[in-house]
């Protein structure tokens, strides 16, 4: 599965944050735009209501229409019915100066004494207009300066505030069980971080609690099944020595023997996992592999002669594993034995470095485990029922917590096995 | 010959005694660290076998002691097969071998009598048993004093042979001696029946007479006539 992308939280909010200002931004300058627009209209409203008031009362008092200087007045013979008044906003030169305003201009039919006259009333609603641009080209700025604040609040908090918080962060990090952590507390004041600490610090206690547990329940599993084990395996052995015995039971005592034999091996190799799965062997070291490797093989190549194996070695003297020397051992002894195991008679095993990988392979007419669970435990060969099928899990467990990869391959009637470290 | 056998299982502990009365050493036994400690220090013994894992604490101290105050006894540590710590700290206080938890009988016998072995350079180091011998210190064996051209295992096998003589050997034990006990043991049975034959092909071709016989289904045995 794909990592989802992550981000901080402080990020998140502050994004969100603007997120939710430029709403509120949106939604108050729509809202200052529309009063505006609408007291805008109301005052032009009442400036043209006064003006017109002012006209009639004049023509009223039979002033001569040349007289007003509020608005032209045309007297007009016919009127159309349904013409009543017309608003246009529109740009035209002020009478004062040369400038150019915004202006409304009002159509409107008036009649006085039985008289039509249109009555053209302008007024300039220039100041209005630019008020309204003035709050959007105010709240732009205010909105800039808000998120370069509030960056730098997140910036403030993340170094104060939420310090601790990272700080437990970090040490959750370090976390490893069975590791001995030592937990070191942070004093901060804020609740929901001394909560988090004091969790986290019982979560810590209840893991190793649960793991020193589990440890001491599998070693003295294990430890003490060793002396039972050792007394049934010993007193079998004084019934084999024993020729009456033999003779009457011989299939009996056989079957005791081996069934102790393997839960004796069985227990010790399922704790040496155990072991290894709760990273006890930590003596990392770079290791040259090509002295360990000859020394291995040496000591078995006597095994595979017998079975006419002869082992091939194409070794790279740079080649290095970076291992606990004990973890190494048992991967080596596994892996070539397992091969000499397998192989064919009359064939060859050939083990090669390069300066990044190690690799075994060996000629063999099985093939009925299948690649996908050979390191599975007790995946073990049909041919072979003696086997405990545990040496490739370990081979397995072991290179997954070195950093390395092991593959298997079947081709052509030869297994190999390659490791090579992990990028 | 006196041995020394430190086990707190009593079980254990009669059983070793028993098997290594049969051949022919005097043992004693003591069952915690206190005992074994005024024994060790008071009587002389060629061996003490000694677990590691005692109710009263760990046998290293003991095997400390000994080694502080000099006394000429060799030490063979019993432990665990997982105490891989104790095992290295035990080589070097300075036991002479070890064998782990569970041994096959006929295993320790064989480290028992390689410790003495070594303990004793000056003397004739020979094991002669009808009309093979072997030298310990040249590492040879030779039927009616020709010499048997063995590899390094085939003389391992002979010799763990003589030392367990009349005794069956099962494969299992035979496996264990010659390659270790280690994890998920390669079903080595194969192994040991060519090795086997290999060697009585050897006697054979030196005119000896076949002293190894098979026992069915559960390993191999050494007459001596």
């Amino acid at each position: 599965m794909r990592k989802r992308r992550t981000s901080k939280l402080l990020s998140k909010i502050s994004l969100l944050f603007l997120l939710f200002i430029v709403v509120a931004f949106v939604i108050s300058a729509t809202i200052l735009i529309f009063n505006a627009n609408k007291y805008i209209d109301k005052s032009v409203e009442r400036s043209f209501n006064k003006k017109e008031q002012q006209i009639i009362e004049k023509l009223e008092a039979g002033e001569a229409i040349s007289f007003f200087k509020e608005a032209r007045i045309i007297k007009l013979e016919t009127v159309k019915k349904d013409f009543l008044q017309t608003d246009i906003d529109t740009v035209m030169q002020a009478e004062e100066s040369n400038e150019m305003f915004l202006f409304r201009l009002r159509r409107k039919v008036i009649t006085v004494n039985h008289t039509n006259y249109l009555l053209i009333l302008k007024k300039n609603i220039d100041d209005f207009t630019n008020l309204k641009t003035d709050v959007i080209s105010t709240l732009v700025p205010v909105f800039i300066i808000l998120s370069i604040v509030i960056v730098i609040f997140n910036t403030f908090l993340s170094r104060y505030l939420f310090q601790p918080f990272n700080y437990i962060l970090k040490q959750m990090e370090c976390f490893r069980v069975g590791e001995n952590f030592s937990f070191r507390k942070i004093k901060t004041s804020t609740r929901e971080f001394t909560t988090l600490q004091e969790l986290y610090l019982e979560m810590i206690n209840q893991a190793e609690e649960d793991y020193r547990r589990i440890k001491e329940y599998t070693e003295n599993m294990s430890h003490e099944f060793q002396t039972p084990l050792s007394i049934i395996r010993n007193k079998t052995e004084n019934l084999i020595a024993d020729e009456y015995v033999m003779n009457t039971n011989a299939k009996s005592v056989k079957a005791i023997y081996d069934e102790v034999n393997h839960l004796s091996k069985l227990s010790n190799t399922l704790k040496l996992l155990t072991k290894i799965e709760n990273n006890e062997f930590v003596k990392r070291e770079q290791i040259k592999s090509k002295m360990v490797i000859e020394d291995h093989v040496e000591k078995l190549r006597e095994l595979a002669g017998l079975k006419s194996v002869p082992i091939e070695l194409d070794l790279n003297e740079d080649h290095i594993f970076e291992i606990d020397p004990f973890l190494l051992e048992i991967v080596l002894k596994n892996l070539i034995r397992n091969a000499i195991l397998y192989a064919k008679a009359k064939t060859t095993i050939q083990i090669k470095t390069s300066s990044d990988n190690f690799y075994i392979s060996n000629t063999s007419e099985l093939s009925e485990t299948l690649p996908e669970n050979i390191f599975e435990r007790f995946a073990k060969g049909k041919s072979n029922p003696s086997s405990l099928g545990l040496g490739l899990a370990i081979v397995k467990k072991i290179c997954e917590l070195n950093a390395l990869n092991i593959e298997h391959n079947f081709q052509e009637s030869t297994h190999s096995f390659s490791i090579s470290s992990v990028e | 010959m006196k041995l020394l056998i430190v086990e707190d299982n009593i079980h254990l502990a009669e059983d070793m005694q028993a098997f290594l009365h049969e051949s022919g050493y005097v043992t004693e036994h003591v069952s915690n660290l206190r005992e074994a400690c005024d024994k060790a220090l008071v009587y002389s013994y060629e061996v003490i076998i000694l677990d590691l894992g005692l109710p009263d604490g760990n046998g290293l101290e003991l095997l400390d002691e000994v080694k502080k105050r000099r006394i000429n006894s060799g030490i063979l540590i019993v432990t665990a097969k997982d105490a891989i710590d104790d095992k290295v700290k035990g080589l070097e206080l300075g036991a002479d071998d070890y064998v782990t938890k569970p041994f096959h009988k006929a295993e320790l016998l064989a480290r028992v009598k390689s410790i003495i072995r070594r303990r004793n350079f000056d003397g004739n180091n020979f094991v002669e048993i009808n009309d093979l011998k072997a030298d310990l210190n040249a590492a040879q064996i030779y039927v009616n004093g020709q010499l048997l051209d063995l590899t390094k295992k085939e003389y391992d096998l002979l010799l763990y042979f003589m030392y367990n003589k009349n005794r069956i050997l099962t494969k299992e034990s035979i496996a264990e001696h010659l390659w270790g006990d280690d994890i998920d043991q390669v079903d080595s049975f194969d192994f040991i029946y060519n090795h086997v034959k290999n060697v009585r092909k050897k006697i054979a071709k030196a005119g000896g007479q076949n002293s190894i016989r098979s026992v069915y289904g559960i390993g191999y045995k050494l007459f001596e006539q």
